[in-house]
């Protein structure tokens, strides 16, 4: 089951890359025909000297159809198979490897083309077909993941040109014997794009900063879920295992045993992890769809109710009884056995934990990170393996009670899980909504948590300490229900107002940017135009309500006193794509950007410094640094 | 229940497919002000097209590595001068990242007309004006209201820019 549920993840994963495809595909190359409405159904006339069979222009991937596959390890081969009446130049192909640090390109060959007499002097060109070899230097010998950025540009006979084509196709490296210094010498390889490099920082900064992060929370998640009822099922079959040795085991002996034992379930968690990570890659895109977020959410909440015990979520019956048929084959207690059970209980325990599983492997998913998601699970695997470790360790004889505590430890599964819908529904809810539902999840708890009953007399210090959480979120749940009708949408200062437009005259404590919204890209040429008769930099930056990182930059960076000082110097320009109507998708679109937050420069010279773009969150100090950078 | 979920989740999976599919196909849609943009020129000063209205204005969509439009251009500069006190203008837009090529181009053959800077927004522009396939060279007719009059994908000739212009200039 928990693989069944696991592969369900997978295909959700995978349909919403499917769907990213399908979305992705007419869309680099513009609709096909061109015998819609208006001036263009005239352009059969407007083409000359051609029968009306061949009026219409092929679009550019049917004129130049290309491909790109791997010849050998140290070799890849493209092609162009070209239709008649169309040509590709010869010396405008461009090849280049996107973020594949342990591979370059070498010297490229490319074969001669026929002499075509152009307005500008003779041109060599491909008919028909163009094909050849990219060499490749190779710095590691292990198999590696390429991806290849192929740039070609065309026309027709007829008489126009296609813009520049550009496509990226991934490719798998087979393991090579050879490294960089036995093959060909160094090539003029394609310098990366600069406007990838901020892009690049970020991905870094998430695997360098936090990943030990992480890792330390899922340890303790799993530390954690070690106290839930979940790992009963683990303990019987580790004891058989130890005992089941026999007679005499020394303490060293069944300490090994439990720990490969627990290493081994560690590492079925973690293919788990290396699989969301990978599939869950471009998910972040999906996850700006409010049908997406609101679906994710539902999920969850279905998982918490599974947590507060409204169902069970269990392996089907005849494979848990088949695991423990195995186990007790499995008495010899050799390690190769012990990490046997490890891995198939892993499966057993999966389902009582589908929630919490389902959840971190959302959450792995959303980061796209496979070396991450593996780490990840791995520290939960471990942490879910401690209390087993101590088991083994004391040969049986430390054995958790079970007890009411352990539902308790579900229910706080359960709080976590709706407070992850309330976190995801904050990209697509208004902020006021969003507080109250913090509001209704800490008041709620706080209920459960007998916040309000009264202490029977010589209650036990656990239960003061209960209710005085309980007392603690109430009066927050209570201060946020305020914020809410005060119109505030912050619920880590649920009392203060949020800054809206004009209402706050009063509100001197903090220095807030004031931006100049932005709907239309006429609006917005005008008014860097008029920055650009005042000779002033101008900064724009593209934001939605369910950016939460656009949120973050508001509150953090932009309201510092120094940043905004800063910043008092420019024009300030914000597109607020929230609605992505047709106008903000063709903002977005006018600078190649995805989706906020994404923060652009303009010099006094009204145009854009590209390389100083902002992608992402950037912390006051950062950017600070960067602004001054840009304006240098 | 299990049953349940697992159903609920591949028809979300499903919807979200779909309407990722759909949101990511949106193309810009053709507005009614279709000069309402601007582009820098090569020494980054910005110029709106509805400038020009009041006359007959001929947007050229040109890149220096087009052959069939450094072909054409030449006869654009001969009506430039012939017809351009009778109320013709011409634009050249760049497309792509095409700044310095063009400086460098129009040393040796400078045009009597303006070149604009599309490098942004060059492109879609010529596509919501009716360049749906992104080919070059492509001119595109505007009456003296500022009206789409034709757009013609491909070497735009003399007698064919006679043609279009008629109405307005003789």
């Amino acid at each position: 089951m928990a693989f069944y549920r696991n592969t369900v993840l997978i295909i959700v994963f995978s349909l919403g890359l499917t769907g990213l495809a399908l979305g992705l595909g007419p869309d680099d190359s513009s609709p096909p025909e061109l015998s819609v409405g208006n001036p263009l159904a005239r352009l059969g006339q407007t083409i000359k000297g051609f029968g009306p069979e061949q009026d219409k222009l092929l679009p550019p991937d049917q004129a130049f159809q290309f491909s790109a596959n791997v010849k050998d390890a140290n070799t890849l081969h493209v092609d162009w198979q070209i239709a008649p009446g169309y040509y590709l130049y010869r010396e405008r192909f461009k090849f280049a490897l996107l973020d594949s640090p342990e591979v370059a390109l070498g010297v490229i060959d490319l074969p001669r083309g026929q002499i075509k007499q152009e307005e500008d002097g003779p041109k060599e060109v491909f008919h028909d077909s163009a094909s050849f070899d990219l060499p490749l230097k190779r710095n590691a010998t292990g198999p590696v993941n390429i991806r290849l950025q192929a740039k070609y540009q065309g026309c027709a006979e007829r008489g126009v040109c296609y813009s520049p084509i550009e496509k990226t196709v991934s490719l798998q490296l087979p393991a090579t014997t050879s490294t960089a210094n036995t093959v060909l010498p160094t090539a003029k390889a394609e310098p990366k794009p600069v406007a990838v490099a901020e892009q690049d920082r970020i991905a870094d900064s998430l695997k360098n900063d936090s990943i030990w992060l992480v890792a330390a929370s899922f340890f303790g998640f799993g530390l954690l879920m070690a106290f839930s009822p979940c790992i009963f099922p683990m303990i019987p079959i580790l004891s058989g295992i130890i005992v089941g040795h026999g007679h005499k085991i020394t303490t060293a002996r069944a300490f090994m045993l439990s720990l490969s034992y627990v290493l081994a379930a560690s590492l079925a968690y973690t293919v788990f992890g290396v699989l969301a990570g990978l599939f869950g890659s471009n998910l972040q895109a999906v996850f700006q769809n409010p049908w997406v977020i609101g679906s994710f959410s539902a999920l969850f909440v279905l998982l918490a109710l599974s947590m507060f015990g409204f169902y069970e979520l269990q392996m089907p019956s005849f494979i848990q009884s088949r695991v423990t048929e195995l186990s007790h084959k499995q008495k010899s207690g050799t390690l190769t056995g012990a990490a046997i059970m490890g891995a198939l209980s892993a499966l057993i325990v999966g389902p009582c934990m589908a929630a919490p599983l389902a959840g971190a492997l959302i959450y792995i998913g959303q980061t796209g990170d496979a070396l991450l998601g593996g780490l990840a699970l791995f520290a939960m695997g471990l942490g879910m393996g401690v209390p087993l470790l101590a088991i083994g360790l004391s040969a049986g004889k430390l054995l958790p009670r079970a007890g009411v505590w352990m539902n308790a430890v579900r229910s706080v599964f359960g709080v976590g899980m709706l407070a992850l819908a309330v976190w995801l529904l904050d990209r697509i809810l208004p902020a006021n909504v969003i507080l109250f539902l913090w509001a209704l999840l800490l008041i709620i708890s706080a209920i459960f948590l007998n916040a309000l009953d009264a202490l029977p007399p010589g209650a036990s210090g656990w239960r003061k300490l209960w209710k005085g959480v309980g007392v603690a979120m109430l009066a927050y749940g209570v201060l946020m229900l305020i914020g809410v009708a005060n119109g505030s949408g912050d619920p880590l200062q649920p009392m203060r107002k949020t800054i809206s437009v004009g209402e706050c005259a009063e509100n001197k404590t903090t220095p807030t940017t004031r931006f100049r919204r932005i709907a239309t890209v006429s609006e917005l040429q005008d008014a860097l135009q008029t920055a650009q008769s005042e000779a002033r930099w101008a900064m724009l930056d593209f934001y939605a309500d369910w950016c939460v990182s656009c949120k973050e930059m508001e509150k953090e960076t932009f309201a510092n006193p120094q940043v905004s000082q800063e910043l008092g110097k420019m024009v300030l320009l914000q597109a607020d794509v929230t609605a992505n109507s047709d106008e903000d998708k063709a903002l977005l679109k006018l600078y190649g950007l995805y989706g906020p937050p994404s923060t652009l420069f303009f010099g006094p010279d009204g145009a854009e410094r590209k390389q100083y773009r902002v992608v992402g969150f950037k912390g006051p100090e950062e950017f600070l640094d960067h602004l001054q950078q840009a304006m240098r | 229940m299990k049953k349940l979920i697992l159903i609920l989740v591949a028809l979300f999976a499903l919807i979200a497919g779909i309407i990722l599919q759909r949101s990511l196909i949106t193309v810009i849609p053709p507005g009614p002000h279709e000069l309402d943009s601007a582009f820098p020129d090569l020494d980054g000063k910005l110029h709106r097209l509805d400038q020009w209205k009041g006359k007959v204005l001929i947007v050229n969509f040109w890149a220096t590595w087009c052959s069939p439009c450094l072909q054409e251009m030449p006869e654009f500069v001969k009506l430039q001068q012939e017809l351009g006190p009778k109320g013709l203008q011409f634009v050249g837009i760049l497309t792509d990242d095409e700044a310095d090529a063009a400086r460098d181009f129009l040393k040796s053959k400078p045009l009597n007309y303006p070149v604009l800077d599309g490098s942004i927004g060059g492109r879609q522009l010529a596509q919501k004006l009716g360049d749906t396939t992104g080919v070059l060279p492509v001119s595109v007719v505007f009456d003296p209201n500022g009206k789409r009059v034709h757009t013609e994908i491909g070497v735009f000739t003399r007698d064919e820019v006679m043609e279009k212009i008629k109405p307005w200039i003789k």
